[in-house]
């Protein structure tokens, strides 16, 4: 038997760290560059902020890692209750940023709730879905599962902060997924209305088109008709939500979001602006890229939250095509290698919560990169170890060293066979 | 029903690998778009984001300051503070709070936005020029959330000294729209100011100079950031010519405060070369109200009073000439013959044409001669002279409209003024039009002493003086003395058509320049006389008084001078409507711009409150 530190992934650390040093130098050319004096100052403290908050990241990744095992997974409960408990505080006692009221203040130390909860979230589905009544695919304790998703979900639309809502959302078929108590085939299903809703919004007849072609062929596929059907009425369902939502649920403001998408040179001063510039910052970056401090676009500050949602054009537009590769890169190999330390140990719970925190991860990438280059609607999602926001570093750091915290000391979770 | 658990070490590999590949498939599609936008489309995208960042901006010369014939400053320029707006930036939707904030209406704003947007979207362009200090804060104050608003300095004219010279310097205006379509390849640009009268519209070209360039890194904001490239695309603007006028500051003012209360003009010129000295024109406007959003006083008086301030009368309004008009026709007659020294001719008080009296003033003058004819004014003998055969020979229409346009009248002078009437010589042609069942010697005999359908102007007239007093040379008469380049000291003298000396023998001159004499010593215009007065010895005028009949109302007051009589320096033309005669208004408003400018100043107060108190009587009905 291994001691723990011996089998700690030193590899991920690694890349932990140089994701967050690419993001402090992102950081400090759009906050200390020839840009700071159109920045407030409250933004151009953003450099020396996330430089503390890597300092406190750290020190919380090497605290989880002396921790042992058994006691991160006995405390997942209360980890959770105190998360959710603070996305209530932030409900009643909170402070609007950005028009999301979720942010905590202690004295003059801000918190993002919804960040934490992630952390709490985890851990606690993690814990049930590894239990035995989950495995043996107790349907009412699914639903429990599914609840204790939903309860931070909802908490956090209630903040006005639908973007990091999604996350939670998303969380729900990565676990089904990987928890193995939905067969594979069904897995085909729940990605049918991800890309008919996704393909409406480009384009209405090519969803449809999508819709027809899919509940078709899994017909074929499957050799069986009722399986089609059920393709057919999640992907159809799926087009008649969409439309629903897109038209009479969303408000006047989030509709020019989303047409601003499928058209932004249409709404190239309003809700398209921020697509404009961020792909103008991207493409004219070339290969090479202009230059650490730069960047055009960067420096003259036409792109909006480019130290936070929009980071990635800062990287894009002054390190080129050579520096997005590289953290594209750094982050599918992050992504799949905590999820391959989660299935190390054969055992359900660090499975599934390296599952989550890596499901988390490749969603934020997707959307948040997605968004800058054109292929996403604007979500106002951050980047994670890359972004300005020290909360979301705390959550997202804490959450990889708990991923190897139950890697490296696989071996005290004997008793949790599975 | 339950669903087996289904996570073998295989199940869990199998897992693993599908997610694997979903990951590397979201970073491929990333990774491709990536190199789509990066390598493939790169120019496309290099150009939206130089297109952000790089704009030209113009930066407008100084225009050409304007001094007087002795270096006094007339016109300079002071800083305006304008709006300027970009319309790729700006959202349509903030007109009205820039209308509020500005304190402009709405309407208004809008117009002009939507003038800038349709020539080009991507240039900034002057949305309000000219605004006050107070608008110009508060607009400044919400830049921050009016994207695409920005702010430059502009420039306006600054007038100095007591002369007005309304007229003569004329004002500027920010380019009209239709102005803007024809002068745009010249380089104007929206918030341009123009010259849009007298010199300031004539010198329009030199006065504006060279038009910079300068291309600047802007921010989001439209803030100007840095040069681009180190301004190696600038281009630095060239200030406008100085203009030196041949105008004296001093007499335009004396000439200005005795129209005050009257109608009418004067010109005032050197006999020697055309340089005009003063050119006065009754009413006129203040130049710097012509700024901004002009008041609605303002707009009322210049507008819609009926005695049209904007009328040039100096150059523009054409009125008989009287009795000045008689020295021409004696140098006309005794050059073609008609008339010699001795020959004389009687006067019994009037002239009987076709059974009608043409009645001669101041009773019969007896047998004279054509001396004593202009020194007495004495219509008969001129109304002979247009109609009579007289040493067998006999004026005729034609002969009469060739000398006429000879001295000047009946055309266009080549002057740097725009504003300008030609006049009214008539010929056979226009009395034809007229009466059209026929017209006699009846209808042409009045134009012998200068009444009838004939119309000549203030300027004409000066000019004339001036053939008479220099020997029978037509000057060009001209506003610029020369142009000066500010930055390098070139000195450009303008090219005026070249002077023509007139088919006059000297000696014909000579006997018409003593009758003028004889005028002022002992004839109708002895107030026009300037006597010893201190150290100063007394200056010979010679001049011609002119009583210009107005069937609708008081007739107009006319005067010719020139002076000194022995050595002409100057030659005058003034005419004052409803002022009735000559020699009680424009005779002494004629010798003290004579006496102002020959001594340079006035030694006769008394004779300056008196011209002051006399005003223009208004016309029956007009």
């Amino acid at each position: 038997m291994r001691p723990w530190y011996k089998n700690l992934d030193w590899m991920t650390v690694l890349i932990w760290a140089l994701l967050v040093c690419a993001g402090l130098t992102a950081i400090y050319s759009a906050t200390h560059g020839p840009a700071r004096e159109f920045l407030l100052l409250s933004v151009q403290r953003n450099f020396n902020r996330q430089l503390m908050w890597f300092g406190v990241s750290a020190a919380v990744m090497l605290a989880i890692i002396l921790t042992p095992a058994r006691f991160v997974f006995k405390i997942s409960p209360l980890v959770y209750v105190f998360t959710v408990g603070l996305l209530v505080a932030a409900l009643f006692f909170g402070r609007e940023v950005n028009g999301a009221r979720s942010w905590l203040y202690i004295g003059p130390f801000g918190l993002q709730v919804s960040e934490l909860a992630k952390v709490g979230t985890l851990l606690l589905v993690a814990r049930m879905l590894s239990a035995n009544p989950a495995r043996e695919g107790k349907w009412s304790y699914l639903m429990l599962a599914g609840a204790t998703v939903m309860l931070p979900a909802v908490l956090i639309v209630l903040q006005n902060d639908a973007g990091t809502a999604l996350v939670f959302l998303a969380l729900i078929p990565i676990l089904l997924f990987w928890s193995g108590t939905v067969p594979l085939s069904w897995m085909a299903l729940l990605v049918a209305p991800v890309v008919v809703g996704y393909l409406y919004i480009v384009n209405p007849l090519v969803a449809g088109f999508f819709a027809l072609v899919f509940s078709v062929g899994m017909m074929f596929v499957m050799r069986s008709k009722a399986f089609g059907g059920v393709a057919g009425l999640f992907s159809f369902g799926t087009l008649v939500m969409v439309y629903i939502a897109l038209d009479k649920v969303l408000q006047p403001h989030q509709q020019a979001r989303i047409r601003a998408f499928a058209d932004p040179e249409r709404y190239r001063l309003t809700e398209g602006f921020h697509v404009i510039q961020a792909k103008a910052a991207i493409g004219s970056g070339g290969f090479l890229g202009k230059g650490f401090t730069n960047g055009t676009q960067t420096q003259l500050a036409y792109i909006p939250e480019q130290s936070t949602d929009f980071i990635f054009c800062v990287i894009g537009e002054e390190f080129g095509f050579v520096g997005a590769m590289i953290l594209l890169v750094l982050f599918g190999m992050l992504i799949i290698r905590v999820a391959t330390l989660g299935t190390a140990a054969g055992f359900a719970f660090p499975r599934l919560f390296a599952a989550g925190v890596t499901g988390i991860f490749l969603v934020h990438v997707l959307i948040n990169v997605g968004m800058t280059i054109g292929l996403m609607p604007v979500i106002g999602i951050p980047l994670p170890l890359i972004s300005y926001g020290g909360s979301a570093l705390l959550a997202n750091t804490a959450m990889i060293a708990i991923a190897l915290n139950l890697h490296a000391r696989r071996d005290e979770f004997a008793i949790y066979t599975g | 029903m339950k669903f087996k658990p289904a996570v073998t070490k295989e199940d869990t590999r199998l897992r693993l690998r599908i997610f694997s590949g979903v990951v590397m498939f979201v970073m491929a599609v990333l990774s491709l778009r990536l190199a789509q936008m990066q390598l493939v489309d790169r120019e496309r995208y290099t150009v939206e984001a130089e297109g952000n960042a790089v704009e030209e901006k113009l930066i407008r010369p100084a225009r050409g300051y304007i001094l007087d014939r002795n270096g006094e400053l007339l016109v300079d320029n002071e800083t305006t503070l304008s709006v300027t707006v970009s319309p790729r930036y700006f959202d349509e939707a903030d007109v009205p709070e820039v209308a509020e904030l500005a304190g402009l209406p709405e309407a208004s704003v809008r117009r002009r936005y939507e003038e800038i947007r349709a020539r080009s979207r991507y240039q900034t362009d002057v949305l309000l020029s000219d605004v006050s200090f107070p608008a110009f804060a508060r607009l400044q104050e919400a830049q921050y959330r009016l994207r695409g608003i920005g702010f430059e300095e502009g420039q306006r004219r600054r007038y100095h000294g007591e002369a007005r010279l309304s007229h003569a310097l004329g004002y500027v205006r920010e380019i009209s729209p239709d102005q803007l379509a024809e002068m745009q390849e010249e380089g104007y640009r929206m918030g341009d100011m123009v010259g849009i009268t007298g010199i300031e519209r004539e010198y329009e070209t030199v006065l504006r100079g060279r038009v910079g360039r300068k291309y600047v890194l802007v921010n989001v904001h439209g803030m100007e950031v840095q040069p681009y490239e180190d301004g190696a695309y600038d281009v630095q603007p060239e200030s406008g010519f100085e203009l030196h006028l041949t105008i004296d500051a001093k007499v335009q003012a004396l000439a200005e405060s005795l129209f005050v209360n009257k109608r009418g003009g004067a010109v005032m010129m050197d006999v020697r070369d055309g340089a005009i000295i003063s050119m006065v024109s009754a009413p006129d406007y203040d130049l710097s109200e012509w700024r901004g959003r002009l008041s609605q006083e303002f707009v009322d008086y210049v507008y819609r009073n009926p005695d049209r301030p904007l009328f040039v009368r100096a150059t523009q309004s054409y009125q008989p000439p009287g009795s000045s008009w008689k020295p021409f026709m004696a140098l006309m007659a005794l050059q073609e013959g008609i008339l010699t020294e001795e020959t004389t001719l009687y006067c019994g008080g009037g002239y009987l044409l076709g059974g009608r009296l043409f009645r001669c003033h101041g009773g019969a003058h007896g047998s004279i001669s054509v001396v004593t004819a202009i020194q007495r004014s004495c219509n008969t003998f001129f109304f002979r002279v247009m109609n009579d055969t007289i040493n067998g020979k006999r004026m005729n229409l034609d002969t009469f409209g060739t000398w006429a346009r000879r001295f000047g009248f009946g055309t266009l002078a080549p002057i740097d003024i725009p504003e300008q009437h030609p006049g009214l010589i008539p010929d056979s042609a226009y009395y034809d039009n007229l009466y059209p069942n026929g017209w006699g010697p009846g209808y042409t005999v009045n134009l012998g002493i200068g009444q009838g359908n004939m119309g000549v102007t203030p300027l004409q007239l000066a000019r004339y003086a001036a053939v008479v007093a220099n020997g029978g040379t037509l000057v060009t008469p001209h506003l610029v003395k020369e142009q000066i380049d500010p930055a390098t000291g070139e000195l450009r003298e303008p090219v005026f058509r070249r002077q023509r000396d007139l088919p006059i023998d000297p000696e014909n001159i000579a006997i018409v320049q003593r009758g003028m004499e004889l005028v002022v010593e002992a004839g109708t215009a002895r107030r026009a006389q300037i006597p010893q007065a201190g150290d100063y010895p007394a200056i010979r005028v010679a001049g011609k008084t002119g009583t210009s009949e107005n069937p609708r109302g008081a007739d107009h007051s006319v005067f010719i001078a020139y002076a000194p009589a022995e050595n002409p320096v100057v030659a005058v033309g003034v005419l004052v409507e409803n002022a009735g005669f000559g020699s009680t208004t424009a005779a002494p408003i004629a010798s003290l711009l004579i006496e102002q400018y020959l001594r340079g100043e006035i030694m006769r107060s008394h004779v300056v409150s008196a011209v002051r108190a006399r005003s223009s009587a208004r016309d029956r009905g007009a």
